[in-house]
């Protein structure tokens, strides 16, 4: 019994000091999966990664193509899918389409990311780890983007939820209205402009950063949404001198002439090892709007009646539209040199011909085909290797300031220096001569439509502009739907938050 | 037999006459499978001796061989030797003779080294005369247990002398008695003794019932094992033998329907797939898994799956609070505890058991053949100028037809092989077993096959210590290749009919190996190719090893008192490949893809507890606590990417595009405390009071720790004095509980906000910068998850009432508990609004209380020969979420069933949890019909315009006649997304199953039902069967002969199904009630015939008993359900708000079984 009772003794010992060995680190476990804040912004390229984050929220293919491009093109008629989401014919969107929350989704991510690089940029700067002028930067970049993702949520859906702090609650919070997130944009929009260089003070490797230019034409576009013509025309006028139309309209969307003179704002995409699949950093809206005859894509295509509705000699008709029998105006593009169209056209060098347009393998298509997005000489489509392109995607550029100035002048009253513009400037560089439409708006519309037709802002502009059902009307002959020049708010977001009132109509 | 009368050594040495026989003969004891020797070990001062009807001779034999002695014997002395059943471990020599002469008419006297055996002398006049008279009268009989299985070795004696014998291996008995009277007595270890009057009978057969009435099981509670008889708190058990009964791949499936308030439901029927349990109803939106406890072991993010069911001696589902309790924060959907087959004393038993199964080809749906599609096709291609294929276009009398379920189901087949050998002696007791399980699926290219290994030992040197070691490693590899869900086997149905892509063949694959393909590029036939391609030519494979290993030191200081140390380990590796080749069936055309992943945890638990129990005179306690510490570490590494130069490799290095590579490793730690005292007055009154503190590394500092009481009382009243009299009544007993636990089951350092830069060229998240010329990409930091420093425990309170009752000297079983269950602040990855950044946040939000009453109810027959036992249990179950987060009411579904990103009619949302409502409703559309004529469209249409301006319409701008009615919920005078409600509940009101069992003499047979009622299902393969338009996209798709006859056509007015279109613009195939249908049924589960041969036969090969049964399985299930099987479980594994949706399940169809199980 002795031994016995010296062996429990022995083992109650080991028991009482298991809990005692058992530290306090026992569960205090570190993430190594993933960096804490604790372990980060010591240093300079964290904060300036934290931020690059930001701009990463573009790079999201169905937030480029479905809920930016699709709006801007498919809504005013002017281009058409050809697939399953054929209803913005109709303008019947589905309140489930998938894009649109996809939009939502990423753009306040990007909100999100913005919002959380503000406080720790103010500490990085206060903890000397920061000069100023780089906090300054950052956070005019910061800024920037968040006002980008505001405006852009704002010109689809009308009023969306302001959130301009990281959220400590669960965000359920309701809808402001459409002017009220204007009005925070253009106030990010003046704050940043006020802390970011001029694209001529930028360090070339920066080039796709916010600038302060960048930040002025979206401050002058939020103003003229808020009907602030006057302000508009006074920020507007700041870019004179830092920016220049392209002499070739042509050269806009050249694959050479990325970060061009002309370009204020795009998002930057680059090459990888494998451009045949969707990735990170490169884009399918090319190869998304070849046709298929070349690509065996062709899911969207330009209708016969935006062709048609350019005055003669405009040089940027077959800049932005070609048809049958019209070679590609891209001196770098040769339609003779697709695989398939050696296979199946004996490599003749237009985009089909008037006996056969090119209207897909079921006949579907128009035949017409947007230029704009397709000027990327190594993008093949499905047969080949490069499905995806490289080629940057310009958001705003002077041609569109141009003539959003135009219209703030002649809504502020200055219809004389609005006519100037148009004339002189925009219609002059297409080498056309001064209109004789005699209606400054009417006249205004058909600029708007050809200059910036298959880009990413004419439906936005004449929503904008108030001009929207009335352009769909005049040239389509459609009736929207009432409540349907906006986006319907996607059907999950409002599963989550009932807080968020449909538009109406949807 | 070989006696050897002339060893001439020996008599010189002992110095003995002849005539004096000298007994030697070599046995080997055990030859097993020819793999297993067991060798006596010689001069042993303890003998070990296992072996049923063995002859005197053998024993002196063993007995010689082990302790060196040697017997001396006259060998017509022994001539009346009774064989023995004998087992003998590790037992002091002299108290081995004692028990081998205890019941022979012989006794032995030790003269040096030799054993003399004589007659026994006789002692005292009275017996003396007894035994002297001469026998006139002669018994015979058999005993059997209830179930027919004769009892080997049960003592049968003539009360108040000492004339008996034991049962031979048939269980017979022959017994010379004085007379003709008196009573004999039957006696056996582990059954209640019976006495029976002989009055004159020549033949007696007797059935002996256990004596471990159920109300002396015992349970296992966690740290412990309590008498069902004391139970305070609810518990279910399920034993070996209701699980042998179902000859299923893994112990899950067999548990369905065997204990009230356990659903259980198969995601899905492929080999080797998980099956979702939930006790007690839906308590959270997270993980509703229990947590289950292996030989002691608790195991996280429990997988059955690797455990062999042949092993399991009984699993014990505990339910309540009370029961639950002791295991704290991971106990709050309840607690599956499995115990292993262990090793027994005093036998060596060895059992075989095999099946082998024929499982049907699936039911199939009735879909267009290629000649019913096209005339569709050509119908829609004339009625809205959609553009179909030039072959479509004429007479499509010459298409081959293509039937992809054809191709894609097959006749199932599945064995099972175990083997077990279990024994021991009083000091050590294993068990080991091997098990081999293989299931090739009823859908191509799908199978499971797992290998099990295991060993218990216990080792019990002396009265103070013990220790305790279980061993289980099993390796499995699960190879579906093409699974359930929308993207897997619903597309079978979908896949349209007739394949002419290829210039070579129409075939699925020609005698050449040519692979057919869809047209590319055409617009009927987007998205289609070649499945079955696919299938055939990829490679993959998902090998993996579990080793469970656990021991414990157990030591008893004083009587009551157990200090118990216990320490385990359980490793998990998993190591997998997935190739397909490069192909241009389809474009763009694929590259070649390869991934290769692997990972590991590797996990350990140290568990100290100290128990004492004692009787104070009327009072009694029971005491447990201990500490309780884990930690396991998972590592994953792993890397894929495409294109191979040549599709024989499989080789990372080798890939040459896209490479994507992950690595890393995560721990987790919990520390625990806790404890649990039983109170007992006079065996009828009974509190347990129990508490658990649980601290946890998933959560931040400050919310690490939680403590988990509980309370619970029972009142036997049929101890109390009215009640004692009531001869019918067994036992009543009324309990009550009350007690919290926890669920801490979600994402490590879900309360730290985390940064990452995202892991692969797919999902990075930096930036491009530089002039167009000379952009770089540079790298990008994301804030990964919106923190909550508070995060914590979900909490479950839960209240109990329970009867239990058994009557009739416990024929009738009965179980009654209602129950509510609260389940707050409950961790939820929560949808939240995408304004925060992020999409869902793990919280602590919410609320939601089920309440159910499950009752229970048994009866069984075992005096005649024609035993039978019957049982029944069923649960009625109410689900209600009490609360969300502040504003909000309701959440939508979070798995979006992997639909394409395309607009239409596709299911988004498709059930909404609301305040009020049941977790997991679904939600969409009331219908009203189909439109019959235009004019009523019109007539709603200028209504809408009216009220909202021109442009507006009721339904959508192309609404016409044959589509279907939507109703106007709101009256707002259209349908929009406001006018969804709820359309149905994926939560059945009560389900329950029913067994039988019965046997008569050599024959034995069991049928067991399940079923619920009263849920709905969400039938989304319907809407597949009506859908002409790719539902996920552009194309068309193949649907249903009874659509194809019977849809709306301006001749045919259908009223069931809309009109044909080339794109559902309409929506008529949205989530409507159209697709809810109830979910009812009762299945028959499982059917079994077994036959045991007799045991003459069996006796001359050594053999105890051999049973050939057929079984068969899911023979046929009554329903109203449309689809092919309403077993239905969550559309995405794990997901509750997907639950009930029929996206096309893997099938399940009837098994048919043979097998065999041997025991000797």
């Amino acid at each position: 019994m002795k031994l016995n009772k010296t062996i429990c003794l022995a083992a109650l010992a080991t028991m009482l000091i298991f809990p005692l060995s058992c530290s306090k680190d026992f569960l205090n476990q570190k993430d190594t999966t993933d960096a804490t804040e604790e372990s980060l912004f010591k240093k300079l390229d964290d904060v300036i990664a934290l931020v690059n984050a930001i701009y990463n929220t573009f790079h999201d293919n169905d937030f480029i193509i479905k809920a930016l491009w699709y709006e801007a093109n498919f809504l005013t008629q002017d281009f058409h899918n050809w697939g399953s989401d054929t209803f913005f014919g109709t303008y019947e969107i589905p309140t489930n389409f998938g894009a649109l929350n996809t939009f939502w989704i990423r753009s306040y991510a990007g909100i999100a990311r913005a919002n959380s690089a503000i406080p720790i940029i103010e500490s990085m700067r206060n903890d000397k780890i920061l000069t100023d002028e780089l906090a300054d930067r950052l956070k005019g970049e910061v800024l920037f983007l968040r006002g980008v993702f505001y405006y852009y949520l704002a010109s689809e859906f009308g009023g969306v939820p302001l959130e301009l702090e990281l959220a400590t609650d669960d965000g359920r919070h309701p809808r402001n209205t459409q002017d009220e997130v204007f009005a925070a944009v253009a106030e990010d929009m003046t704050t940043a402009a006020s802390l970011l260089p001029w694209k001529e003070e930028e360090d070339p490797k920066d080039i796709g950063r916010a600038t302060k230019g960048a930040a002025l034409a979206y401050l002058g576009s939020a103003q003229m949404w808020l009907k602030k013509y006057d302000e508009a025309v006074t920020t507007f006028k700041q870019l004179d001198g830092h920016y220049q139309l392209e002499d070739n309209y042509l050269d806009i969307h050249a694959f050479n002439n990325q970060n061009g003179i002309e370009d204020i704002f795009s998002i930057q995409f680059i090459g990888q090892d494998d451009m045949r699949s969707w990735a990170s950093n490169t884009h399918w809206l090319s190869t998304f709007c070849l046709p298929e005859e070349i690509s065996q894509t062709g899911y969207a295509y330009a209708d016969k009646k935006l062709y048609d509705s350019f005055e003669p000699g405009d040089t940027r008709k077959y800049a932005t539209v070609i048809g049958p029998g019209d070679e590609h105006p891209d001196p770098a593009i040769h339609i003779s040199n697709y695989t398939l169209v050696k296979q199946n056209w004996g490599g003749m060098n237009t985009c089909g011909t008037l006996a056969h347009p090119w209207k897909g393998t079921d006949g579907a298509r128009s035949g017409y085909y947007g230029v704009k997005t397709w000027r990327d000489p190594n993008v093949t489509g499905n047969p080949g290797n490069n499905v995806m392109s490289s080629q940057n995607i310009i958001l705003m550029r002077f041609g569109e300031v141009l003539l959003s100035e135009a219209e703030a002048l002649f809504r502020s009253g200055n219809e004389g220096a609005a006519w100037d513009i148009l004339n002189n400037k925009i219609r002059k560089r297409a080498h056309l001569k001064p209109t004789t439409e005699p209606d400054f708006m009417a006249a205004l519309v058909d600029e708007y439509r050809h200059e910036l037709a298959g880009e990413f802002s004419f439906y936005f502009l004449l929503r904008r502009a108030g001009e929207a059902a009335d352009y769909v009307k005049k040239y389509y002959g459609i009736v929207i739907p009432p409540g349907h020049t906006l986006m319907p708010i996607p059907q999950e977001q409002i599963a989550v938050n009932q807080k968020l009132v449909q538009n109406t109509g949807y | 037999m070989k006696l050897n009368f002339n060893d001439v050594s020996f008599l010189k040495r002992k110095g003995l006459h002849r005539g004096v026989l000298l007994v030697m003969k070599i046995t080997t004891i055990l030859m097993l499978v020819g793999c297993l020797q067991v060798s006596a070990h010689v001069r042993a001062q303890t003998i070990n001796f296992n072996r049923k009807q063995a002859t005197l001779e053998e024993v002196f034999h063993a007995i010689r061989k082990q302790s060196g002695y040697e017997f001396l014997y006259n060998t017509l002395t022994i001539k009346n030797a009774l064989k023995m059943d004998l087992r003998l471990d590790d037992v002091p020599l002299l108290r081995a003779l004692d028990r081998v002469f205890a019941k022979q008419p012989f006794t032995y006297r030790i003269i040096g080294h030799t054993i003399v055996v004589h007659k026994k002398k006789i002692e005292g006049i009275a017996v003396s005369s007894a035994s002297l008279r001469v026998p006139q009268f002669i018994v015979q009989g058999k005993v059997a247990d209830p179930g027919g299985h004769a009892l080997v070795g049960v003592s049968v004696s003539l009360k108040g002398t000492s004339t008996g014998t034991i049962t031979d291996g048939e269980g017979n008995f022959s017994l010379t008695l004085p007379d003709d009277q008196g009573t004999l007595v039957f006696t056996y270890i582990g059954f209640t003794s019976k006495e029976v009057a002989v009055d004159g009978r020549d033949r007696i057969d007797v059935s002996l019932t256990p004596s471990i009435s159920s109300l002396d099981q015992l349970v296992v509670i966690g740290y412990g094992v309590q008498k069902k008889r004391d139970l305070t708190g609810s518990v279910a058990s399920v034993n070996a033998e209701q699980i042998e009964k179902i000859p299923v791949a893994t112990v899950d499936q067999a548990l369905q329907g065997r204990a009230p308030g356990v659903q259980i439901t198969s995601d899905d029927a492929s080999p080797g797939a998980a099956v979702s349990i939930k006790i007690r109803g839906t308590g959270t939106f997270g993980d509703n898994s229990p947590l289950y406890v292996v030989d002691g072991y608790p195991i996280a993010g429990g997988d059955l799956s690797a455990l062999n069911p042949a092993d399991i001696a009984t699993i014990d589902i505990l339910k309540d609070a009370s029961a639950t309790a002791i295991y704290g924060s991971r106990a709050s959907n309840g607690v599956v505890i499995i115990t292993t087959k262990r090793g027994n004393t005093n036998q060596l038993q060895v059992s075989l058991n095999a099946s082998l199964s024929m499982q049907a080809k699936p039911p199939k749906y009735d879909l267009m053949n290629a000649q019913q599609f096209v005339t569709l096709a050509q119908y829609v291609a004339k009625e809205f100028d959609y553009p179909i294929l030039p072959e479509w276009e004429s007479d499509p009398s010459g298409l081959r037809s293509i039937d992809w379920q054809d191709a894609f189901y097959q006749t199932g087949f599945q064995q099972r092989y175990d083997i077990a050998l279990r024994g021991g002696s009083d000091k050590i007791k294993t068990a080991f077993s091997l098990g081999y399980y293989n299931r090739q699926g009823n859908v191509i290219f799908s199978d499971f096959k797992r290998y099990n290994a295991s060993l218990n030992l216990d080792y019990t040197p002396n009265k103070w210590l013990k220790a305790s070691t279980s061993l289980k490693y099993s390796h499995f590899d699960r190879v579906v290749r093409y699974g359930s869900g929308v993207n897997g086997l619903a597309n079978l149905v979908k896949q349209i009919p007739t394949m002419t892509g290829n210039p070579e063949t129409d075939q699925l694959e020609d005698a050449n190996g040519n692979f057919g393909y869809y047209t590319k590029g055409a617009m009927p036939t987007t998205g289609m190719n070649n499945i079955y391609a696919d299938v055939a030519q990829q490679d993959q494979d998902n090998p993996s090893g579990r080793l469970l290993a656990s021991g414990y030191i157990e030591i008893t200081p004083l009587e009551g008192l157990k200090l118990k140390s216990n320490f385990g380990i359980n490793l998990r590796n998993h190591s997998a490949y997935y190739f397909t080749p490069s192909n241009d069936r389809t474009t763009p055309a694929p590259l070649a893809y390869y991934s290769r992943s692997s990972n590991q945890s590797s996990e350990w638990l140290w568990e100290n507890t100290v128990s004492y129990s004692r009787v104070f005179g009327i009072h009694s306690i029971d005491f447990v606590g201990g500490i309780s510490a884990q930690e396991n570490t998972y590592s994953q590494v792993g890397a894929s990417g495409r294109g191979l130069i040549s599709n024989e490799l499989r080789d990372i290095a080798s890939l040459q595009q896209g490479l994507s590579a992950y690595g890393n490793q995560q721990t987790w730690a919990l520390a625990s405390q806790f404890g649990r005292l039983t109170y007992k007055l006079k065996d009828r009154y009974i509190v347990t009071g129990t508490v658990r503190r649980d601290g946890s590394s998933r959560f931040g500092p400050g919310q690490k720790w939680g403590v988990f009481p509980s309370v619970s009382a029972a009142w036997v009243l049929k101890e109390e004095s009215f009640l004692s009299h009531a001869d019918w009544i067994n036992n009543l007993k009324i309990r009550g509980s009350w007690g919290q636990s926890g669920n801490q089951n979600i994402a490590l350092f879900q309360y730290l906000g985390t940064y990452g830069s995202g892991s692969s060229q797919n999902d990075n998240r930096g930036y491009v910068f530089g002039p167009g010329n000379a952009k770089v990409y540079y790298q990008g930091l994301v804030l990964n998850v919106l923190p909550d420093p508070g995060l914590t425990w979900e909490t479950t309170t839960q209240s109990d009432v329970g009867l239990d009752a058994s009557f009739l000297g416990g024929k009738i079983n009965f179980t009654a508990d209602y129950y509510q269950r609260v389940s707050s602040g409950f961790l939820l990855n929560v949808p939240v609004p995408a304004q925060t950044g992020f999409t869902t946040a793990t919280r602590n939000v919410g609320s939601i209380r089920n309440r159910g009453l499950e009752l229970s109810l048994g009866y069984n027959q075992s005096e005649h020969p024609f035993k039978w036992d019957i049982s029944a249990n069923v649960t009625f179950l109410k689900n209600k979420i009490l609360s969300f987060a502040d504003g909000l009411d309701a959440i939508g579904n979070f798995s979006t069933l992997n639909f394409r990103n395309y607009g239409g009619s596709v299911w988004t949302v498709y059930s909404q949890s609301e305040v009020g409502g049941v977790v997991g409703a679904f939600y969409g559309f009331k219908t009203a019909g189909i439109f019959q004529d235009q004019k009523e469209v019109d007539a709603l249409n200028q209504k809408a315009v009216e009220l909202y301006g021109p442009g507006s319409y009721y339904q959508v701008s192309q609404t016409a006649a044959g589509d279907r009615k939507f109703v106007d919920v709101n009256n707002d005078g259209r349908i929009t997304d406001d006018d969804r409600v709820i359309i149905g509940s994926p939560i059945p009101k009560f389900f329950g199953g029913l067994s039988f069992n019965g046997s008569f003499k050599q024959w034995d047979f069991s049928l067991y039902f399940y079923g619920v009622y009263g849920n709905q299902i969400l039938n989304y393969m319907k809407r597949n069967l009506q859908n002409f338009d790719k539902a996920d996209g552009v194309g068309l798709q193949n649907m249903s002969v009874d659509y194809f006859k019977n849809h709306w056509t301006a001749e045919n007015h259908s009223t069931k199904y809309p009109r044909a279109i080339s794109y559902d613009q309409n929506g008529n195939n949205r989530v409507s009630d159209a697709f809810v249908e109830d979910g009812s049924y009762l299945r028959m589960k499982n059917l079994q015939i077994g036959y045991t041969l007799p045991s003459a036969v069996l006796s001359r090969l050594s053999i105890d008993r051999i049973r050939i049964y057929l079984s068969t399985q899911n023979l046929f299930t009554l329903t109203g359900y449309s689809g092919l099987d309403p077993e239905i479980g969550n559309a995405q594994s794990g997901d509750v708000t997907s639950n009930g949706v029929d996206v096309g399940n893997y099938p399940t169809s009837h098994f048919y079984t043979l097998g065999l199980n041997v025991t000797f």
